[in-house]
């Protein structure tokens, strides 16, 4: 799995990198049931706190993409590949409400009337 | 006229001669005390040791300076053979050969040399005191002829490598700019080598405990088997790192400033000498991570070695390497330039 972050970037890096697991994931690379590799390799790689790519992970399981268990590693969930292309679209598309100056409300409302 | 630096190898046929002269001189020296205590040794002299050191088999001494000395006379042929046709030789089987000729050589004449020193002026050989640690000493010189060996073996000029041992370049670009970095991490996993180093372990603790305790050794060779049963493979901007096993240690590093090129290749096991950890970048001029047949990662290095390592998606560790590879103006300016 490959990551990128640009640390000039306004975007939070926790935030960049769930973005970029969550795309890896919506091609289907890691597939449902693969483990992703260990926090602490991605973290050293990247240059950046341990604890910034386990708060990318977590967000991540909140989303029901990633499993974390305790001895076993981070593994890719079942209903993964289903969730991980719609996530996207709603974390980017929160992403450019915010930008536009919407607050919360507004973005849930949008979205309300396209249900 | 230019030549790769892999190219540029024992220009004065040294090596070869070295290894077709010296490491057989070298190898015959090793068992003079056979030749200077012949007289004063046991006929027959003890040949084997049970495990608590007590001699338990016999060998008549023109018997066994056929078997040892045959040992390491085969050592020698395989060091000339090899000195001889390493043209006709492809990489990697050169250097692996004189190894194992300088190993089998060193074996063999320290065996003789210490069987003779151990055993002289012992009237009947089952009087013969246990060798110790004089096996250290025996193993140790079989390890040192072999080095000495592989060393040579790889200034030999040498067949190349087949056409599918190449790399070509990764599909993948990434251009990063300048508060940028990636990274790219895999796992691999050999079921073959966790399941070889479980039931080692298993046959070594048991053994231990009810049988004899040198079988302990089988349990540490398990523990080694077991550093191939899972590789973490990472590449960032400062270059590849892998770490083998459940263990901190063993590891790979390789910084980016030492990768001249990295390309990908669909591993075939025997362009790379086998299975499992193939080679040395320290001895030899190549090393190979091959768990199986299939993707891998090619590294040439700025000295001219060659680093493989199979993972799945190697275009992505080929591409974050590339991105973190100084610029270099000369690499830049030998492209063809985009057309307007």
């Amino acid at each position: 799995m490959l990551l990128r972050v640009d640390t000039a970037s306004a975007q939070p890096l926790h935030e960049q990198i769930a973005g970029q697991v969550r795309q890896a994931i919506a091609v289907g690379d890691p597939a449902p049931g693969e483990k992703l590799p260990a926090a602490r390799d991605l973290a050293d790689g990247l240059g950046v706190n341990v604890h910034t790519l386990l708060r990318a992970f977590q967000t991540l399981r909140d989303e029901g993409l990633l499993e974390m268990r305790r001895g076993r590693g981070t593994t890719v969930t079942g209903a993964a590949p289903k969730l991980a292309s719609i996530t996207d679209i709603a974390a980017r598309l929160v992403a450019d409400a915010r930008r536009a100056g919407l607050n919360n409300n507004e973005i849930l409302k949008i979205v309300e009337t396209q249900l | 006229m230019s030549r790769k630096p892999t190219d540029v190898r024992d220009d004065d046929g040294s090596a070869r001669f070295i290894l077709a002269l010296g490491l057989p001189v070298a190898i015959v020296a090793v068992a003079l005390p056979w030749f200077l205590f012949g007289d004063r040794l046991p006929d027959p002299v003890a040949s084997h040791f049970d495990l608590g050191g007590r001699p338990d088999g016999s060998s008549s001494q023109r018997g066994f300076l056929f078997s040892t000395g045959g040992l390491a006379a085969l050592g020698i042929a395989l060091c000339v053979a090899t000195a001889l046709f390493s043209r006709n030789i492809p990489r990697p089987y050169a250097p692996v050969a004189a190894l194992l000729g300088g190993f089998l050589g060193g074996l063999g004449s320290a065996i003789l040399a210490v069987t003779a020193i151990t055993q002289r002026d012992v009237s009947v050989w089952t009087d013969a005191s246990s060798p110790g640690w004089w096996v250290a000493v025996v193993v140790a010189l079989a390890a040192l002829l072999g080095g000495v060996g592989a060393r040579l073996g790889n200034r030999l000029p040498q067949a190349d490598r087949p056409a599918s041992a190449r790399g070509r370049p990764a599909e993948r670009r990434l251009e990063l700019g300048d508060g940028e970095r990636a990274v790219w991490a895999a796992t691999q996993d050999a079921p073959w080598a966790l399941g070889g180093s479980l039931v080692l372990i298993a046959i070594g603790v048991v053994g231990a405990v009810l049988a004899s305790w040198p079988l302990v050794f089988l349990a540490v060779v398990g523990v080694a088997v077991s550093a191939l049963a899972r590789v973490h493979a990472r590449a960032d901007l400062d270059g590849l790192h892998v770490r083998y096993g459940f263990l901190p240690w063993p590891t790979t590093r390789i910084a980016i400033d030492r990768i001249a090129e990295a390309s990908v290749l669909h591993v075939r096991p025997l362009d790379w000498g086998g299975w499992g950890y193939r080679g040395s970048l320290k001895l030899m001029d190549q090393a190979a991570v091959v768990h199986r047949a299939g993707p891998g990662l090619r590294l040439d290095l700025t000295d001219g070695k060659v680093f493989v390592i199979t993972v799945d998606d190697p275009d992505g560790a080929a591409a974050v390497l590339s991105a973190g590879a100084p610029k270099d103006p000369h690499r830049q300016s030998a492209e063809p330039s985009p057309r307007p």
